[in-house]
């Protein structure tokens, strides 16, 4: 270890350091107007999520026959279902099953498919394999897999969240296996390998970090995707068990009654359709920013 | 060609081995014994064990996958248990209407995609190219079945032009046919046909940029003819990777837009199954259609080379 003729002077460098990096972001955010729209989109219904309990005018779990099928009114912003729950706040509590459901699906096929991808990328020899494991499970129409996986686990959350994770696991590993290629072959890896650092550190500490930039991006498009799919499954019966209201969930409850109380529809998926926008908005614009050579990659 | 041709489909066969793998793993994910999860739980031992038998679960795994294989190679995707019949017969039956919406589907996604991304790249930057983005935009964050309900609830109940959700079989005629599923097919290819606009608009834009375009144009040629002739003629090379793509999504797209327009097609089947704990037929279906997209890959990626003389096949 060296030792530090001046810590002052470094202090003010670390400083002078962050307050750069801070205003690059903030310079970064400005300069794609597509992400800021997304981001704003997504504090929104991230803010919606966690004041539930609040913004919500009813329970939304409780039955009220006597106001059944009611259109939208004040008392009922969104109107009322055909046991007369209130649509508004059942809308309001389904983001949070829908964002949960999103988050997770992004952590674990993160974790997995990176974990995939660096081990592929970096030995060359589980990589034939890998890939291939990877290839076969591309070679599935998604929705077909995640519909074919939820019938033998069963109609559980968790079940939702373990089944598209999987479904989602080969494209984040592809991403993260290209960029370790060409990672690997720099200079920085080759010292770190020279001075003996073990595999396992120089994956984590000076390959993974390369990969953060298209992991991000790849992450929204996953998010939104997995909103899209919890709601399809869920609206075939086969996601998240009826009685929990997620936004596919409140849909298929409305189905039988879009002739008459169309509202039992329309809200919930314009909720899906704002918080899907917003993530692609942010996907896009960061995508642009980070590398525009990816537009129809990822 | 054909070297490239028996090359690529040498090149499937180890896909297709995991794509049946995963496949046959699938009946071993469910919690418990199988035999008891599809018969329920009044089901007496002697039955159980008939279909134990029956289902060759009383082997050993990887004997049961090796028999297994050996029949799915030669056709046989099983017996299905609610239906007493072949699982490959099941789908057969009810494959006209999947493989005719998919169909249908695919070629809306595929002509408004194209029009969509020419006309936004053409006016590049205008109010028009701003519009069919974010209409594209729209079509990626919408779930499809919100938008099927939406056009029953407009164009069947409101304004009764096409029916709700019945299905005219081909037999009765094409255009009945077709009309009966315009809507559904209207719905999984719009959806569809926003990746496609978006990939057209991107490509050609990279494209419209080049000198051999402004040279077209400064010999006089008419703009529709740089355009579709030149332009996009090498603009379809990242176009139809992505209409290969499409396909997969269209395939899955199907089975929810079935249920939304109650048609009588395979996605109703798996949905049934599951609901009957089928597992046969939901393993074939999934390795039926599986290995269909599988193929339109290898197609997509034969056209590649017609389209672009520059892709060598090596």
């Amino acid at each position: 270890m060296s030792v530090n003729p001046n810590p002052a002077a470094t202090t003010a460098d670390d400083d002078r350091i962050r307050r750069s990096a801070l205003a690059e972001g903030w310079r970064t955010i400005r300069r794609s107007r597509m992400m800021t729209v997304g981001m704003v989109i997504m504090t929104f219904v991230c803010l919606v999520a966690l004041l539930a309990p609040m913004l919500a005018t009813h329970k939304p779990l409780v039955l009220d026959p006597m106001n059944r099928i009611q259109p939208p009114s004040r008392d009922h912003f969104f109107g009322t279902d055909d046991v007369g729950r209130d649509v508004y706040s059942r809308v309001i509590y389904g983001s949070r099953v829908s964002l949960a459901v999103g988050a997770l699906v992004v952590v674990f096929s993160n974790l997995l498919g990176a974990a995939i991808g660096l081990l592929s990328g970096y030995y060359d020899k589980v990589d034939k394999i890998l890939m291939r494991v990877m290839d076969g499970l591309m070679a599935f129409p998604t929705t077909l897999l995640a519909i074919a996986m939820m019938a033998a686990l069963g109609a559980k959350m968790s079940n939702v969240i373990i089944a598209l994770s999987i479904v989602y696991v080969p494209r984040v590993a592809r991403v993260v296996r290209g960029v370790v290629l060409t990672v690997r072959e720099q200079a920085y890896v080759e010292a770190a390998v020279a001075i003996g650092a073990p595999a396992w550190k120089i994956m984590l500490f000076h390959i993974l970090p390369n990969c953060l930039d298209p992991i991000i991006v790849q992450s929204s498009f996953i998010f939104a995707a997995s909103v899209l799919s919890e709601a399809a499954l869920s609206y075939l019966g086969v996601g998240i068990p009826p009685w929990i209201p997620s936004w596919g969930n409140i849909m298929t409850g409305g189905r039988l009654f879009i002739n008459t109380a169309p509202w039992m529809t329309l809200f919930p998926g314009v909720a899906i359709i704002i918080c899907v926008l917003g993530l692609n908005l942010f996907g896009d614009g960061l995508r642009d920013l980070v590398d525009p050579r990816l537009r129809g990659v990822i | 060609m054909k070297t490239y041709i028996f090359r690529r489909l040498i090149a499937l066969i180890p896909t297709l081995l995991i794509v049946a793998t995963i496949g046959f793993l699938l009946i071993h994910l469910t919690p418990g014994d199988p035999a008891v999860v599809m018969l329920g739980e009044e089901a007496t031992e002697e039955q159980v064990d008939m279909l134990r038998q029956q289902l060759g679960l009383d082997l050993p795994v990887p004997i049961q996958f090796g028999r297994w294989l050996g029949r799915l190679v030669q056709g046989d995707l099983g017996q299905s248990i609610f239906l007493k019949r072949p699982v490959t017969t099941a789908i057969f039956e009810r494959l006209e209407c999947t493989l005719l919406l998919t169909m249908y589907g695919l070629g809306i996604a595929i002509v408004l995609g194209i029009i969509m991304g020419i006309l936004a790249a053409v006016r590049h930057n205008t109010l028009i190219d701003q519009s069919l983005m974010m209409v594209a935009l729209l079509g990626v964050s919408m779930p499809s079945f919100w938008l099927g309900l939406n056009l029953i609830l407009l164009f069947a109940l409101r304004w009764r032009m096409f029916p709700a959700a019945s299905y005219t079989p081909v037999a009765q005629g094409w255009n009945l046919a077709l009309r009966s599923l315009t809507l559904p097919a209207f719905t999984l290819g719009f959806v569809s046909a926003a990746p496609i606009a978006r990939m057209v608009r991107s490509s050609m834009l990279q494209v419209l940029n080049q000198d051999y375009i402004r040279t077209a144009r400064s010999k006089g040629l008419r703009e529709r003819t740089v355009i579709v002739a030149h332009a996009f003629r090498n603009a379809l090379i990242p176009t139809v990777t992505i209409i290969g793509m499409t396909v997969g999504g269209l395939i899955g797209g199907a089975m929810v837009i079935e249920q939304v327009f109650a048609l009588p097609g395979v996605g109703r089947l798996v949905l049934s199954s599951i609901a009957r704990r089928d597992y046969p037929v939901i393993q074939g279906i999934l390795i039926f259609f599986s290995s269909i997209y599988v193929f339109v890959n290898l197609i997509v990626d034969i056209i590649y080379v017609y389209i672009d003389p520059r892709v060598k096949y090596m």
